[in-house]
Order: structure tokens, then sequence, then C-alpha cells
């Protein structure tokens, strides 16, 4: 009995094994692209145009898909096996990859944007998974600027600038805020990038550990000199300092970035409209704010800061228009009203006070 | 009494266009600066407002700097080695004490000297010093994006508008001074009155 009940345990384990790795691949990658990883492979349509069949091995491996091991038959699943009797050795049409198999939670989405319905309705030019995502070549998104994904995705079929006629500074709010933070209401918050100054550009994250060594962590978790979990002022005022010893120039740049959630996709032209959704101390997107160093491979690091650093000069690439104010600024202008004030005032009540003074000279 | 031809007629132009933009800029400015506390108009109104009168007021400052550089009288703006010295205190003296004896003005007006000392320092501080960097901090934060090498360099975005907040607040305290100031003429009323007809009436006796 004991010895069977063993025997029962290992084969268990052998089929939760088998059930819980990826599925064995029926055809390997470089199989298809014995012939797809030609460069010269195209495709004659009936109407002449030649249409690339060619896979760059070595983006799809750099992919998302390819580092997390996804291969082509996960995608082109109704290939299940090659036969070379034939001159193409798979199906021809291939069916459409169906995106959904995987990533059900951002079709759920898709399914209620605007271009889902556009597409529905036949409108030609209504973006799919795949117009936006490269599929073949799908980077990471998390290390890309506002503007970069505004020039990846939306900008491509959309020019911004002729709508959002009511938005003022409308360069600047499609520099610093994301699309869809307004369009899909997404969660929304506060990220702040390390950037030259002098060079205009962005500092990849790999430089900085780079110069200093260890992981990015440890290299956050060294910013934080209290150990709070977060970094205040004073400390994030610290790492421009640190970083200037190693000869790196740098300014904090904010931006206000959509959470990366399935939900981005809901693309709606109700979108966020009032001012002070984001002028506003209590604006929601305010609520995190981190300190964001990007990754070689396309993801970040990040740490949490504390707020109240955004209303100093720490974070001088950052002004949110009347919700993150430099106090004393306004301190200052009050004792200067007050000063022309008592002045006007002052002048104006001796004035009426030595009315007698003069009068009595005028009558001389 | 006499009367002086003192402000010509896009002098006045300029200086009411002016006041009107500066005052419009102020309270909008206010909104804009306080948009949790005051509430007159929306932010987005208050915005759009500021941008294109702000626009308004840069152009008009281009009139005022080409009918003063081009007809010569911007020398009125320019103190002598005398005025700067001599002459502000002088004229200090007089606005802090001979004025309520009803002591006569020290640097009556003239048609080709229009300003005291003090005035001079300080319109010329304001005309060529305060007033563009107002404009041109204005100007940056209205293209925030599209000037962002200028506003970098000049160490961003809140920096500018720190000093357009500070100057802005220099300027409401300045208005509240220029108003009351302007009531020191011969009669409360009668610069204003200049400022709208072009003629000063000044006192025979000093003459
Ligand atoms: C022996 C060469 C060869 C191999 C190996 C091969 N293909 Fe193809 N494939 C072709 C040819 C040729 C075509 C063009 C068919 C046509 O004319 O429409 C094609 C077309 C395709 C298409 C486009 C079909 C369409 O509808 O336009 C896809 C997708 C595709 N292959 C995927 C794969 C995948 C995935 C593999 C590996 C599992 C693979 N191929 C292996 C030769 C090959
Ligand atoms: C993330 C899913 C995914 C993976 C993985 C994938 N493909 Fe594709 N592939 C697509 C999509 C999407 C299309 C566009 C046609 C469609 O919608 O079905 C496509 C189209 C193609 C085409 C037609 C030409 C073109 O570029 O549009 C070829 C050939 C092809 N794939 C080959 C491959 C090969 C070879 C691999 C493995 C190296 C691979 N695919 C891996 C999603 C994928
Ligand atoms: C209109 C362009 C567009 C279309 C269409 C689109 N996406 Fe996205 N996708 C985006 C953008 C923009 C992001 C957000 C990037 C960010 O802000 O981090 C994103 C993020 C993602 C992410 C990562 C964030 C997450 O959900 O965890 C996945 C996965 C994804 N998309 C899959 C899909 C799938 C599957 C489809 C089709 C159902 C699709 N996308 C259609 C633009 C698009
Ligand atoms: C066989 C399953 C599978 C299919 C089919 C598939 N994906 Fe993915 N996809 C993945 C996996 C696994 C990841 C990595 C998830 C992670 O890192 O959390 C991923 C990640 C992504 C990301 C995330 C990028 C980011 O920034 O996190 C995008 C975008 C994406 N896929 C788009 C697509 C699109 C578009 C298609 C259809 C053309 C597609 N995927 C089809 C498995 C799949
Ligand atoms: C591949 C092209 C393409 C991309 C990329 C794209 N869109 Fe669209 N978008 C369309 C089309 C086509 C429509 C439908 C227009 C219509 O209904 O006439 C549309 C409709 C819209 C609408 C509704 C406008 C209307 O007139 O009904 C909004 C809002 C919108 N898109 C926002 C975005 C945002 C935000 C992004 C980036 C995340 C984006 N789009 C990316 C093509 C695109
Ligand atoms: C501050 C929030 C906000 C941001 C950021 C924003 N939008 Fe909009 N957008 C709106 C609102 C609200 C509307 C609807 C009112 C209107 O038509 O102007 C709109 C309308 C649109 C429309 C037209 C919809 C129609 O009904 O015709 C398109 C297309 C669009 N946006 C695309 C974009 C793209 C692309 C971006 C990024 C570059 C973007 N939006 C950034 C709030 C925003
Ligand atoms: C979705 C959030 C959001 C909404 C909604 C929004 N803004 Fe902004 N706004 C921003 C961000 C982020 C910036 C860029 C801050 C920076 O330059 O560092 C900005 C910048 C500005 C600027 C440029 C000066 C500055 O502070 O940098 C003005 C002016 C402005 N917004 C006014 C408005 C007005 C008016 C509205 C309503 C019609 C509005 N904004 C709606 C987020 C928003």
């Amino acid at each position: 009995m004991k010895g069977r009940s063993w025997l029962w345990a290992c084969i268990m384990g052998v089929v939760l094994l088998f059930a819980l790795s990826p599925p064995l691949r029926a055809i390997e990658n470089s199989a298809c692209l014995d012939c797809h990883g030609d460069p010269d492979m195209v495709k004659e349509l009936p109407n002449g145009k030649a249409v690339s069949l060619y896979v760059n091995p070595d983006r799809f491996k750099a992919s998302v898909h390819g580092r997390n091991g996804i291969g082509c038959t996960d995608c082109h699943s109704d290939i299940e096996k090659l036969n070379y009797e034939k001159e193409v050795p798979h199906p021809v049409p291939v069916a459409p990859v169906n995106c959904a198999d995987c990533h059900d939670e951002e079709s759920a989405a898709y399914e209620e944007s605007v271009h889902a319905k556009a597409k529905a309705k036949g409108i030609k030019g209504a973006p799919t998974c795949a117009t936006c995502h490269q599929y073949h070549y799908t980077p990471y998104l998390a290390a890309y600027t506002v503007k970069e994904k505004r020039d990846l995705f939306c900008s491509k079929c959309h020019d911004p600038m002729s709508h959002h006629k009511w938005l003022t500074q409308k360069e600047t709010h499609f520099a610093h805020v994301d699309c869809s933070l307004c369009h899909a209401k997404t969660k929304g918050m506060t990220n702040l990038r390390l950037y030259n100054p002098l060079t205009m550009k962005f500092i990849p994250g790999g430089r900085i550990i780079k110069a200093f060594g260890g992981s990015y962590d440890s290299f956050l978790k060294s910013l934080d000199a209290n150990k709070n979990h977060q970094l205040e002022n004073e400390e994030l005022k610290a790492v421009s300092d640190k970083l200037g010893k190693k000869g790196f120039r740098v300014a904090l740049y904010g931006e206000m970035v959509a959470e990366s959630t399935p939900e981005v996709h809901k693309i709606t032209k109700n979108a966020i409209r009032k001012c002070d959704t984001c002028h506003s101390p209590k604006s929601p997107y305010l609520r995190s704010v981190s300190f964001v160093l990007t990754k070689p491979d396309g993801e970040i690091s990040s740490y949490k800061v504390e707020k109240a650093s955004l209303s100093s000069f720490t974070t001088s690439k950052f002004y949110l228009l009347s919700a993150t104010k430099v106090k004393w600024v306004d301190i200052i202008g009050f004792i200067l009203i007050l000063a022309g004030l008592c002045f006007a005032g002052g002048h104006f009540f001796i004035r009426i006070v030595t009315i007698p003074i003069r009068r009595k000279r005028g009558d001389k | 009494m006499k009367r002086i031809y003192i402000h010509p007629i896009p002098v006045r132009i300029w200086h009411w266009i002016h006041a009107i933009g500066i005052v419009l800029l102020v309270i909008t400015g206010f909104q804009i600066r306080f948009a949790q506390h005051i509430h007159l108009m929306s932010l987005s109104t208050a915005t759009t407002m500021h941008n294109w009168i702000g626009i308004i007021v840069i152009l008009d400052f281009v009139l005022w700097f080409i009918f003063y550089t081009f007809t010569g009288k911007i020398r009125v703006y320019f103190p002598s080695v005398e005025e700067i010295f001599k002459g502000t205190i002088r004229q200090a003296i007089f606005y802090g004490y001979k004025i309520f004896k009803g002591a006569a003005r020290p640097y009556p007006v003239t048609a080709e000297n229009k300003f005291n000392p003090l005035q001079k320092l300080a319109y010329l501080a304001i005309m060529f010093i305060l007033v563009p960097i107002q404009l041109l901090t204005g100007l940056l934060l209205w293209k925030v994006e599209e000037l962002k090498n200028i506003v970098d360099f000049l160490g961003g975005v809140k920096v500018v508008d720190t000093v357009h907040v500070l100057l802005f607040f220099f300027f409401v305290a300045f208005i509240i001074a220029h108003i009351y100031l302007g009531t020191l003429g011969h009669t409360p009323l009668s610069d204003y009155k200049a400022m709208i007809t072009g003629w000063e009436e000044e006192p025979e006796e000093h003459q």
C-alpha cells in the first residue's frame, strides 16, 4: 500500500510538472526562421505588390515575447507541423493571430474602446493589437517616455494639435501627460526621470548603475538615507550631488503617466477635461510619485518619492500649475503687496492729517 | 495756470492699453496662481485670457519702444548723473516730508522732461529690465515645450515660473503705489486728466 501511494505521488508530480511548464514546442523557432529568417523573402500579392515575409531573428529574440519564451507557433498556433513535401510547408493563408489567447484582459478592455467600435463599423485604419504593438518586435513599454509613447502609438494616426481646442499649452501637455491617462481614465501617477538639461536627453539608468556598481535595487536603497522606504526632498537633492560627483549633470523631469494596466486600452472620446483633476494639490495622480531608473531591456526600477518634493526646486523641471507651488514665493508676494498698500495708505493718512498745515501756508 | 502738452496720442494709447492689459493680467494671474482659493472664472478661461492678453501687452510694449526710440523721446527715461544721486534724494525728501507742508515740487513737469528723478529711475528699471523679463518669462511659460531649450538653460520651468510670479507680485505692489502717486499732482486728478487729454496743468509760479 505504502509503495503504491509513493508511486502515485510520483506520477502526479510528473503530470503536474508537465501541466505547469510551458507546453513543449512542437516546432522550434529556428525551423520557421530557416525560411523566414531570409531578408529577401517576399510574397507577391495579386496586385503585384511585394510583402516581406522576413522576421529579423535577433530583434524577435529581444522582444518581450522572445525573451519570455513565446515562440512562433505560440502565436501562429494553427501551424501544428511543417510538411516539407509541399512548396509551402504549412497552410496558407495562416490564420490571424489571436492575442487574446494570452492577453484576455487587454482584449476585453480594447473591445470597449472607440477603436474596436470603429473597427466593427468597418472603418479602415482602426488599430488592432498588432497595428499598435509591432507584433514581432513588441518592446517593453515601461521605459518609454510620454513623448515616445505618443509618437509610437497615437500620433501615428491622430494629430492631437487639431483637437483639444479647449486645452491651453497643448504641446506642453502632450509632452508631459499620457494620451491614455485622459482618454482611458486609468489610474495615474507622477514619474520623475533623470534628465540632462544641457543635452536635453534622458539619462539611461544603465549608465548610472555602471558608474556606481551594484544593482538597481541596491542603488535606489542607497539613496534612501533614513531607510523609511521613500525619498524625501533632502534625499532627492542629494541624488544630483551624488551623481554630480561622477560627472552626471542631472535634473528631475516630471511626467504624468497612466498606470500600465489592461485598462489603458479602453480609449474613449469622453476623456478627462477638468483642469483641476491634475492642477490641484489633491490630484489623484499626485498620490503616487516615483523616482524612475530605466533599464536597458526596457523595464524600469522605481522608488517612492514624498509628494512634498514636487513643491521645491529639487524638481525644477516639473511645475504643475497651482498644484506644486513653492510656498515661500507666495509669502514674499504677500509681503510685497502689503508693503505697497502700507506705503499708499500711510502716505494718504499723513496727507489727510496735514491738511491744516497746508491750508495755513496757503492763506499766507 | 499753464497748460503743457506732455503725453502725445501714441503715448496715451500705449499707456491705456498697457493699463487695461496689466489689470486683466493681474486678475487672471491671481486666478491661475490661487485656483484653489479664488473662483472668479475657470482655470481654463483664466489661462486662455492670460495668454492672449499677454500677447497684446507684448505688442503694446513694442509700440512703446518704437515710438519712444524713433521720436528720440526715450531720453526722458534716462536720469543725469546729478539726478541719480542728488535728485533722487531731493525728490524722496519732497515725497516723504515737504509735500505735506505744501512745498513746491523740486522737478516741475516740462514738455521735454516729464519725469522727476525718482520716476526716471523707477521707470527705467521697470520699462527696460523688469517688464522685458516679465514678457520673456511669460512667453516661455506660454510655450514651455516649444522653447524648452531656453527654459532648460534658465534652470527649468519652476525657476522661470518663480521669476514670473515674483515679478507679478512686485507689479501688483507697484500698481498700487502708481495709482496712489498719480493723485499727488497739482490737484489729485490733474495727472489722471493729463493721461487722458495729454495736457498737464502746472502752477505758473514755478516756471
Ligand atoms: C520551407 C520554407 C518555410 C518554412 C520552414 C516556414 N514557412 Fe512560412 N511561409 C513560407 C512561404 C513560401 C510563404 C508564402 C506563402 C504564400 O505564397 O502565400 C510563407 C508564409 C507564411 C506566413 C504568412 C502567410 C500569409 O497568410 O500571408 C506566415 C504567418 C508564416 N509563413 C509563418 C510561418 C511559421 C510560424 C513557420 C514556422 C512554424 C513557418 N512559416 C515556416 C515558407 C516557409
Ligand atoms: C506575439 C505573437 C507572434 C509571434 C510570437 C510571432 N508572430 Fe508572426 N505574426 C504575428 C502577427 C500578429 C502577424 C500579422 C498577421 C496577423 O495578424 O495574423 C504575424 C505575421 C507573420 C508573418 C507574415 C508577414 C508579416 O510580417 O506580417 C510571418 C512570415 C510571420 N508572422 C512569421 C513568424 C515567425 C517566423 C515567428 C517566430 C520567429 C513569428 N512569426 C512569431 C504575431 C506573432
Ligand atoms: C491604440 C493603440 C493600442 C492598441 C490597439 C492596443 N494597445 Fe496595448 N498598449 C498600448 C499602449 C499605449 C500601452 C500602454 C503603455 C504604457 O503606458 O505603459 C499598451 C500596453 C499594453 C500591454 C502592457 C500593459 C498591460 O496591460 O499589462 C499589453 C500586454 C498590451 N498592451 C497588449 C495589447 C493587446 C493584446 C491588444 C489588442 C487587444 C492591444 N494591446 C491593443 C497601445 C495599444
Ligand atoms: C502565447 C501567449 C501570447 C500571445 C499569443 C501573445 N502574447 Fe504578448 N505577452 C506574452 C507574455 C508571456 C508576455 C510577458 C508578460 C510579462 O512580462 O509580464 C507578453 C507581453 C506582452 C506585452 C507587454 C509589454 C510590456 O511592456 O509589458 C505586449 C504589449 C504584448 N505582449 C502584446 C502582444 C500582442 C500585440 C499580441 C498579439 C499580436 C500578443 N502579445 C500575443 C504572451 C503572449
Ligand atoms: C492605427 C491608427 C490609430 C492609432 C495608432 C490610434 N488611433 Fe485613435 N482612432 C483611429 C481611427 C481610425 C479612429 C476612428 C475614427 C472615426 O471614427 O472616424 C480612431 C478614433 C479615436 C478616438 C475617437 C475620435 C472620434 O472621432 O471618434 C480617440 C479619442 C482616439 N482614437 C484616441 C487615440 C489614442 C489616445 C491613441 C493612442 C493610445 C490612438 N487613438 C491610436 C486610428 C488610430
Ligand atoms: C488633458 C487630457 C487629454 C489629453 C492629455 C489628451 N486628450 Fe485627447 N481629448 C481630451 C478630451 C476631453 C477630448 C474631447 C473633447 C474634444 O474634442 O476636444 C479629446 C478629444 C480627442 C480626439 C477627438 C475626439 C473627437 O470627438 O473628435 C482625439 C483624436 C484625441 N483626443 C486624441 C488624443 C491624443 C492622440 C492624445 C495624446 C497626444 C490626447 N488626445 C491627449 C482630453 C485629452
Ligand atoms: C491630465 C492632467 C492635466 C490636465 C487635465 C490639465 N493639465 Fe495642465 N499640465 C499638466 C502637466 C503634467 C503639465 C506639465 C508640467 C510641466 O511642464 O512640468 C501641465 C502644464 C500646464 C501649463 C503650462 C505651465 C506649467 O504649469 O508648466 C498650463 C498653463 C496648464 N497646464 C494649464 C491647464 C489648463 C488651463 C487645463 C484645463 C483646461 C489643464 N492644464 C489641464 C497636467 C494637466
